[in-house]
């Protein structure tokens, strides 16, 4: 089959960011409801609040207080997204608004109730703040039409400001396809019958496991698929013993460089049924298939390596219970 | 080579577990640091190279454009490098040759990592399609590999021990290293937790936050602004970048041919010919102890078999006669995707007369060493007080 497995992976992870005093305090101004900017050099005035200029790349200056209210200068409509997790009931714009006092653009949303209509240059909008804001962007919830007159209570000027925002939490999430390769599923598809599928390159000869689709010493394309047994031999190894997240085995165990029979490259791998401290560098393995149902197009298919000499073996029912 | 290329200006942050510092603002202070060191403003600045590690480290997609304004990069030519842990020193070199091509005169390299904001284990080791997961961990890929190099040269188990101690106790004299282990032994490295078999605590690496920048010129821009600092120069008299895949069959992990070639490249331009004798010190990327002996062989710079022996006569310790990482080295400060920059900087300083309480005496030339990926990325300087 000259077609690439293919399949659904998502990446997602928090990330924590510092952010620095002068964004910090911006952020503890959105906190108490109070929109800050800052100055830079003579006469200038940033919103939202920068570390550095983007004009002279110097250090920002004092903060100031500003009105929370702006006029729109460009903005783009969008429709609701499925599976977004929108803070407003409506289609709305993304914006660039210039806060009054302010000589750049802040980038946010806003509400004019659904109607595309009302997005005009020159249209005067005020903050929505959230209800229970927590020194993030988003306790901005929008700006919104009109700007006059200011709704009693929406902003509070005399509210304590605080210490600086630390940090913020920045979320990281992607799905993509993961395309395993023409060249790579050929062993991958192997994998889900028990089967080891080497290939040879026709210029330096020598035999690839797992193969690539292309010799990476000579980048010839390499030949047909065979069979070969999936013994080997352990070419170097380490014995992992810290405990961290996501191991499927309890510490100690081994991680090896098998270099099957018949191939030039190593392939990683556990070594089981052997006492860790056994293993040796030249120790002949074979290969622990999984049960038939839990086969799959991976070296997960085998389930671990074990030594070839029996007398080597040791019980591994507690390894096999973790690693089930 | 063809133009004369020189570093004129360093900076480095100081390095710790976590900084209280925005990442631009981290940025900056290396920046800051180089120009002032060059006595440059933002003005003389002409292109900028950026140094980084994969984003997934700390989640800053395109960092290059996020931190524009924290290194002046207004209105200036931007290009980030992207190699893995030796992206730093690759990144000096493209500057150098961006100069060499005549497109640059004042570069300013900038590199830093902040990986304090997110997990660098996760981000090394998600669980892939098609992947079988075997929680090899970090040093799952390094500790393999030190086995077999003690397997082939029978050293003793003590030079990993003693490494540690050497690169620990330089350390003390940098005060920007973030691990600082004055009352460190041999018997503390090895009575340290195994974390990898044969790798122990104290034999390995942290992850630090940290920055490093570095303005890169030409002979005449050199001498010019040497002439108005008062620092003077590090000549660059060979410099080299190397490839090779990760897994390839035949390949040889510990003695990978992309280093040695990279080594034999830039000694051939540098003219050197016995590179143990004609270079006075080493800042080498050593993320674990072994790897000191590993790369001494696979630079050169030991005969292979004979690296382990270099540290067990002493001749790679403060005092010896071709110290090894004087700052303190990967093991005291591992800010990823500023430590080949570190490296290359560190050599800089050392012929520059300006590495302060980690100074060797008399340095004329020394070698800036840098390793990403599996040991897939290879970049060498050798720098001098002379003119090439």
């Amino acid at each position: 089959m000259d077609t690439s497995l293919a399949a659904p992976y998502t990446t997602a992870f928090g990330f924590e960011r510092t952010v620095g005093p002068q964004i910090g305090a911006f952020l503890a101004g959105l906190r108490a409801r109070r929109l800050l900017g800052v100055r830079v050099g003579e006469d200038r005035v940033l919103c939202p609040v920068a570390e550095f200029d983007p004009v002279t790349s110097a250090a920002t200056g004092d903060l100031v207080e500003l009105e929370p209210s702006g006029t729109v200068t460009a903005w783009t409509w969008v429709d609701p997204r499925e599976g977004w997790d929108e803070p407003i009931d409506s289609p709305y714009a993304w914006a660039l608004i210039r806060i009054d006092g302010a000589d750049n653009t802040f980038f946010h949303r806003v509400d004019t109730g659904g109607d595309p209509a009302r997005m005009t240059p020159g249209l005067r909008v005020r903050v929505r703040w959230a209800a229970d804001p927590v020194g993030s962007i988003e306790d901005i919830v929008c700006f919104e039409p009109p700007a006059e007159p200011p709704v009693p209570g929406a902003t509070d000027p005399g509210a304590e400001i605080g210490e600086p925002v630390a940090t913020i939490e920045a979320p990281f999430h992607v799905d993509y396809t993961y395309v395993a390769g023409v060249g790579r599923s050929v062993y991958l598809r192997g994998m889900a019958e028990r089967r080891f599928l080497a290939r040879r390159c026709p210029g330096c000869h020598q035999v690839y496991f797992p193969a690539p689709d292309h010799c990476a010493r000579c980048l010839q394309v390499l030949d047909a698929p065979f069979e070969i047994s999936g013994t080997g031999t352990i070419s170097t190894f380490c014995i992992v013993n810290l405990p961290f997240p996501g191991q499927l085995v309890d510490p100690p165990y081994v991680v090896a460089y098998i270099n099957l029979d018949g191939t030039g490259n190593k392939l990683q791998h556990r070594v089981l049924e052997v006492a860790p401290d056994a293993v040796a560098v030249g120790m002949q393995v074979e290969p622990v298939w999984a049960p038939e149902t839990d086969l799959e197009p991976s070296l997960a298919s085998v389930r671990y390596f074990r030594p070839v000499d029996p007398t080597l073996r040791v019980p591994v029912a507690d390894q096999e219970a973790r690693d089930a | 080579m063809s133009e004369r290329i020189a570093v004129v200006g360093v900076g480095q942050s100081h390095q710790a577990k976590r900084r209280q510092t925005s990442i631009a603002g981290l940025v900056r202070e290396s920046v800051d640091a180089a120009l002032a060191d060059a006595g440059l403003g933002f003005a003389d600045i002409d292109t900028i190279v950026l140094s980084k590690t994969p984003d997934l480290f700390d989640g800053v997609m395109q960092p290059e454009l996020y931190l524009a304004d924290a290194m002046g990069a207004v209105n200036l030519p931007v290009t980030r490098v992207f190699t893995g842990g030796s992206v730093g020193g690759h990144a000096a070199i493209y500057a150098a040759h961006l100069v060499q091509a005549g497109l640059a005169e004042r570069v300013l390299v900038v590199a830093y990592s902040k990986e304090s904001e997110g997990n660098f284990t996760w981000a090394l080791s998600r669980p892939l399609p098609f992947h079988v997961s075997l929680g090899a961990g970090a040093g799952g890929h390094f500790s393999p590999v030190i086995r077999e190099y003690i397997h082939r040269s029978g050293a003793p188990e003590h030079i990993g021990w003693q490494v540690a101690v050497n690169h620990r106790l330089n350390a003390t004299r940098n005060p920007l290293a973030h691990v600082q282990m004055p009352d460190i032994t041999v018997e503390k490295v090895r009575d340290s937790p195994m974390l990898w078999d044969p790798v122990r605590f104290l034999e390995s690496c942290p992850t630090s936050d940290g920055s490093a920048a570095i303005v890169v010129t030409g002979e005449d821009e050199a001498e010019r602004i040497s002439a108005a600092s008062g620092r003077r120069p590090a000549w660059v008299h060979g410099m080299s970048w190397r490839t090779e895949t990760g897994h390839f069959a035949g390949r040889d992990e510990v003695n990978p041919q992309a280093g040695a070639d990279a080594a034999a490249d830039a000694y051939a331009q540098a003219g050197i010919t016995r590179p143990a004798e004609e270079l006075d010190v080493a800042e080498l990327y050593i993320p674990f102890s072994w790897y000191e002996p590993i790369w001494l062989e696979n630079l050169g710079i030991a005969g292979i078999g004979h690296g382990w022996r270099m540290v067990d006569d002493g001749r790679t310790a403060f005092s010896g006669d071709l110290p090894v990482n004087p700052s303190g080295g990967v093991l005291s400060g591992n800010p990823t995707g500023a430590t080949g920059l570190v490296r290359f900087a560190e050599a800089a300083q050392q012929v520059r007369g300006l590495a302060a309480g980690h100074q060797v005496d008399g340095v004329r030339r020394a070698v800036g060493h840098a390793m990403g990926g599996a040991s897939q990325f290879h970049a060498i300087w050798v720098v001098g007080a002379e003119k090439p």
